[in-house]
């Protein structure tokens, strides 16, 4: 069975785990997906129409639509709104093939350049004088009616929800993964060495997890923020930091079974030195259980991530993620869901690849399973 | 193992000096104080706190009058809650926060390897996919949006359970809180069970044992779920901690008079002494809970030894 | 005003002889000017005549506290059971963060008018599980709402969800001792491009109303404030005589103005400091944003820390300009985060101290408010708005500039 004739050939094991994961569909599939995904994130926001910051004041909390705005009885109020202060009346308008047109009268003479008022309004552009009385108390504008499509909505500061849920998702794919990497590779190590050595070494590296473990995860972020500043690479490694302790935790308790096995007092029979052992006996055979929390870890750094938003020490404005988006949704729940539903299917659909992911990697990696 | 035990509590000591020593610097460096919160105060009011609160004194003296008093058992006086001394606030929200997050763990714990056990056993086919999919769901959503969806549905819409509040510990306040703040753990300890469960189902003993002619749930509780659950058992100690971190946002959200707040509102408000009882109490709890998890192991997979 | 005591709002007091002394450990608490004449006749010697000192004793740091119970139980007299109380209300139960509970005082000297019994106080951070809570009939009132929901409860709630004028001012600091914004034709610039109505009305959904004044109008002692005069101008023509400000102060598009502005987490903020970034863009301003936490937001600012613009907030402690005006005088730390040393105002504010007559005072106060204005350490953005859940069921809500709702004017409609 899995005795030392596997061992000596270790890498047609590895060979054997890459033909099993691509025969698993879900796998296969899920991983295309988080490719569109990512792919969709990284290049998304240069392809939008508009900015992830840009600031459509007309056009705070719209709900998602395939329609373009505005509709056809939204003209009306913004066109009174971008005048208001202009201190003219508005005698007349119309709108035709995408073009207004409207009559303005005052008591005084009206100053033509107030077109910027109109040019300001997110639905109007280009606008020009093209009458004016004798007395300057008449005038008469045309505009283009700009038509822009929010496929997710705004939030609320009227920007694109979705150009932003594409940004956000660069930087929660990011944190996810470096910092599940940095977990990783930390975690197994010390927790593979820690169950492996067993006795005082283990005792001693278990003590530092559980002093590192007591100590508050909120104090830790807060005072790396306020040292550092708000920065995103500084969020990883805050949250990768604090991740690996969970993964040494397990790597260590499945040592310490794995320990026992007969293949490793084989192998330490034969001479094989300790970071052989490890490296071909211990850390293959964890593989299995780390893999799968490996793509539970990726989940609960983002989500962690949106923790911290949650509190408000999350990335910084105008930068965004999955998390402050997902927490700013929560809050509109009743008033603009819209807010919460897009960033939330993308962060869903993300995780479920993952998760499929880390079957197919569970399911490859486990030589028991034939 | 007795003697393994009572090491490991001993040992613990000066794991909690550190800890206590650590906090307490940590905490201190921060920018801001307890009395730098949104109404400005008059220099002469602030100077009068910061005497009679001994925030004046060097930074090593602070230290050394605190351990005298965590030695004589007194927390100190919490700063913004400034009717009450920690050691009340901490008496008064811990046998909360202990029932919220008790029935939380147990729930996930029972109800995760009972769902990851159906799942393993029908593998593949469409009560596994179920499964999966539901504690899909229990990890993908936050408990920030799950709290506010599930009020809707449960106290607004269908109006069966309160929206909120602990109503003196009434059982129907609490199914709300437990259950939201149960479900992401639910799901991984689900998937985790699930994981083992299917490699234990295929390994050598639970073969033989079937060859034995044992009984179906015999050999699955008593000879696969053993092993199986050794992963789920290592897991319990992080459950705990996410269990803490998730539950400053439940008891919030809810109203509930727990500790899990006091946590994070001490230290954005910089309330020293209720962040240091916070600490001194987790540590305190994480230690045992953790000695627990490794005593347990031991119990349920006999080839776990701990050496000399 | 004992030092000892360490009292958040002892300089409520000031006013009354030595209570400054006092408080600054220098004299000795019985030197206090206040004396007991007879069981029933208090005296109150003050420092200078002021006239809104009646308005001070409303303040919390006016009530009466039962001097043999303090005696008897030390700090526990707060204690239910020990609090031995003058009002409507008895202190009947106080669990931390669960609940406040009182119950209807006996010997209350208009007891028969009082008409709740029972009165239970949840506190409630989070405003929109506040809110569900009060739809699903738990809360008769809630003192504040979620203001990302406004639209929402004003299409739902309809009169069970109100606004009124509240005494506070919302506005950004700026630290007038760094370069360049000790030069007031920037602070001038920047605050003429901002679209006040648009945050009030868009951001903060109506619960807010756009201030161009320091002093909230409304205010008692007070007539008109003195408001810019920018403040019916078109945005269009505000942004040109800004950008000439600018200009003429030397900035441009080939020397932009930097601009950091911190505030404190919170959605709102956010989306105000967000808006207002928008708004100083065709200035040709880089605007940067900082978010720090509460405590560490005031402490930068308490302790005059680095920073170009802040936001903060101030609430009334009692109704009159002076309590708000006070804030940026040159002898005031504490308050004046601007750093805002002007000796013509400081002489003004002075001599308002000193006027007894009412109408006087208020020219004096409002000459004050125009300097302000005029300099603009502060730049006022929005007088603050109260927000309110209430029921229908509950009578005797009044909406009040100082947001006081006593039970004990109010009943339940069953």
């Amino acid at each position: 069975m899995t005795d030392s004739a596997d061992a000596i050939a270790g890498r047609s094991l590895w060979a054997d785990a890459r033909r099993r994961l691509r025969a698993n569909r879900a796998a296969m599939a899920s991983a295309v997906l988080l490719a569109v995904i990512a792919l969709a994130c990284v290049v998304g926001p240069w392809l939008s129409p508009h900015g992830h910051d840009q600031v459509y004041r007309d056009y705070v909390k719209v709900p998602a639509s395939l329609t373009p705005y505005p509709g056809a009885e939204a003209v009306e109020p913004a066109l009174e709104k971008a005048l208001r202060r202009a201190r003219v009346e508005i005698e007349d308008w119309r709108v035709e093939d995408g073009r207004l047109r409207v009559v303005l009268i005052a008591e005084r003479s009206i100053d033509p350049r107030l077109t910027r008022y109109l040019d300001r309004a997110d639905l109007f552009a280009d606008s020009v004088a093209v009458e004016q009385s004798e007395d300057g108390r008449r005038l008469v504008l045309e505009a283009a009616v700009s038509q822009q499509r929010f496929l997710f909505g705004t939030d609320a500061n009227g920007r694109d929800l979705l150009t932003r849920t594409l940004i956000a998702g660069r930087i929660s794919l990011m944190i996810g993964l470096l910092a599940t990497g940095v977990a990783l590779v930390i975690g197994v190590t010390y927790g593979a060495v820690a169950g492996y050595f067993g006795g005082r070494i283990d005792a001693v590296m278990m003590r530092l997890v559980d002093i590192l473990y007591s100590l508050p995860f909120m104090f830790f972020v807060i005072l790396l923020v306020v040292f550092f500043g708000r920065s995103v690479v500084l969020m990883f490694i805050a949250v990768g930091a604090i991740e690996w302790l969970d993964m040494a935790r397990i790597v260590r308790g499945q040592t310490l079974a794995i320990k026992q096995q007969e293949y490793v007092q084989a192998a330490q029979a034969l001479g094989v030195d300790s970071r052989g052992i490890l490296r071909r006996h211990i850390v293959p055979n964890t593989l299995g259980p780390v893999a799968v929390f490996m793509t539970l870890l990726v989940p609960k750094v983002i989500l962690l991530e949106s923790f911290l938003s949650f509190l408000g020490l999350g990335v910084q404005e105008p930068m965004t993620s999955w998390g402050v988006l997902i927490a700013e949704g929560a809050r509109n729940i009743q008033g603009a869901p819209w807010m919460l539903v897009y960033p939330s299917i993308f962060l869903a659909a993300t995780l479920f690849c993952l998760n499929f992911i880390g079957d197919g990697l569970r399911d490859a990696l486990d030589p028991k399973d034939r | 193992m007795l003697s393994y035990a009572l090491r490991r509590l001993v040992g613990a000591i000066p794991t909690l000096f550190i800890i206590v020593t650590v906090a307490f610097f940590l905490i201190r460096v921060a920018p801001g104080g307890p009395f730098h919160l949104e109404r400005p105060l008059d220099p002469q009011v602030m100077e009068n706190l910061l005497k009679v609160y001994h925030l004046d004194k060097p930074l090593w003296q602070q230290y050394l009058l605190y351990l005298e008093n965590l030695l004589r058992g007194d927390l100190g006086p919490s700063f913004i809650y400034r009717d009450f001394s920690v050691g009340d606030l901490l008496g008064s929200g811990l046998p909360v926060s202990l029932q919220l997050g008790g029935s939380a763990l147990l729930l996930a714990f029972f109800l995760g390897t009972g769902l990851g056990s159906l799942a393993a056993l029908y593998q593949n086919r469409p009560g596994d996919y179920g499964v999966m999919a539901v504690a899909m769901i229990g990890i993908t959503i936050p408990n920030f949006v799950m709290a506010p969806v599930l009020t809707l549905v449960f106290a607004l819409y269908l109006d069966w359970l309160p929206a909120g509040g602990w109503g003196e510990g009434a059982l129907a306040h609490k199914l709300l809180p437990v259950f939201t703040l149960a479900l992401p753990q639910i799901a991984v300890i689900a998937r985790l069970t699930r994981g083992s469960m299917i490699e234990a189902l295929r390994s050598n003993h639970v073969r033989t044992a079937r060859a034995y002619g044992l009984p179906g749930h015999v050999v699955v509780i008593v000879h696969a779920l053993r092993g199986a659950l050794v992963p789920v058992v290592s897991y319990l100690g992080p459950a705990a901690a996410a269990l803490i971190t998730g539950s400053v946002v439940i008891e919030t959200i809810f109203g509930i008079p727990g500790v899990g707040r006091y946590f994070v509102q001490g230290a954005l408000n910089r309330d020293y002494t209720l962040v240091m009882g916070t600490v001194v109490m987790i540590a305190g709890f994480v230690v045992v809970f953790n000695l627990l998890v490794d005593l347990v192991y031991a119990l349920i997979d006999p080839r776990v030894r701990y050496d000399r | 005003m004992s030092p000892v005591a360490a009292a958040k709002y002892a300089n409520v007091l000031y006013p009354i002889v030595n209570a400054a002394e006092i408080h600054g450990g220098a004299l000795p608490t019985s030197e206090l000017g206040v004396v007991a004449l007879d069981d029933r006749t208090l005296e109150i010697t003050l420092e200078a005549p002021t006239p809104f000192f009646l308005e001070l004793l409303t303040h919390q740091t006016g009530l009466p506290v039962h001097r043999p119970s303090v005696e008897a139980h030390g700090p526990d007299f707060v204690r239910p059971g020990n609090m031995v109380s003058n009002g409507a209300y008895v202190l009947a139960d106080f669990v931390p963060n669960a609940q406040v509970k009182l119950t209807k005082n006996p010997e209350f000297h208009a007891a028969e008018e009082v008409r709740i019994d029972t009165v239970y106080f949840y506190p409630t951070e989070d405003r929109s599980a506040a809110l569900r809570r009060f739809q699903a009939g738990e809360l008769h009132s809630n003192n504040d709402a979620p203001v990302e929901q406004v639209a929402w409860m004003k299409e739902n709630l309809g009169a069970r969800f109100r606004v009124a004028p509240y005494l506070g001012n919302y506005y950004y600091a700026v630290n007038t001792g760094k370069p360049p914004f000790d030069d007031p034709r920037v602070r001038m610039a920047l605050s003429m491009a901002i679209d006040r109505e648009f945050i009030a009305e868009e951001i903060w959904g109506g619960t807010m109303v756009a201030g161009y004044s320091f002093v909230p109008p409304g205010t008692a002692n007070y007539g008109a404030p003195a408001i810019a005069d920018y403040h019916d101008q078109g945005m269009i023509d505000r942004e040109d005589a800004a950008v000439a400000l600018l200009a003429e102060a030397g900035f441009g598009p080939d020397n932009p103005l930097a601009v950091e502005i911190r505030f404190n987490t919170s959605e709102n903020h956010k989306n105000t400091a967000l808006a207002i970034a928008d708004m100083w863009q065709p200035l040709g301003v880089e605007v940067t944003l900082l978010n720090s936490d509460t405590a560490t937001h005031y402490a930068i600012l308490r302790d005059k820390g680095d920073f170009d613009v802040a936001r903060a907030g101030w609430i009334a402690d009692y109704n009159d300009p002076q309590n708000f005006l006070f804030m940026v005088e040159s002898d005031n730390p504490g308050f004046n985060y601007a750093n805002y040393a002007n000796p013509e105002y400081d002489a003004l504010m002075d001599r308002a101290a000193a006027e007894t007559d009412l109408e006087v005072r208020a020219r004096i106060l409002f000459e004050a408010e125009s300097l302000f204005m005029r300099d603009l350490p502060f730049i006022p953005l929005m007088y603050y708005g109260s927000l309110s859940l209430v029921s229908d069921k509950l009578e005797g809500w009044q909406d009040n500039i100082q947001n006081v709702h006593a039970t004990r004017w109010m009943a339940i409609r069953e």
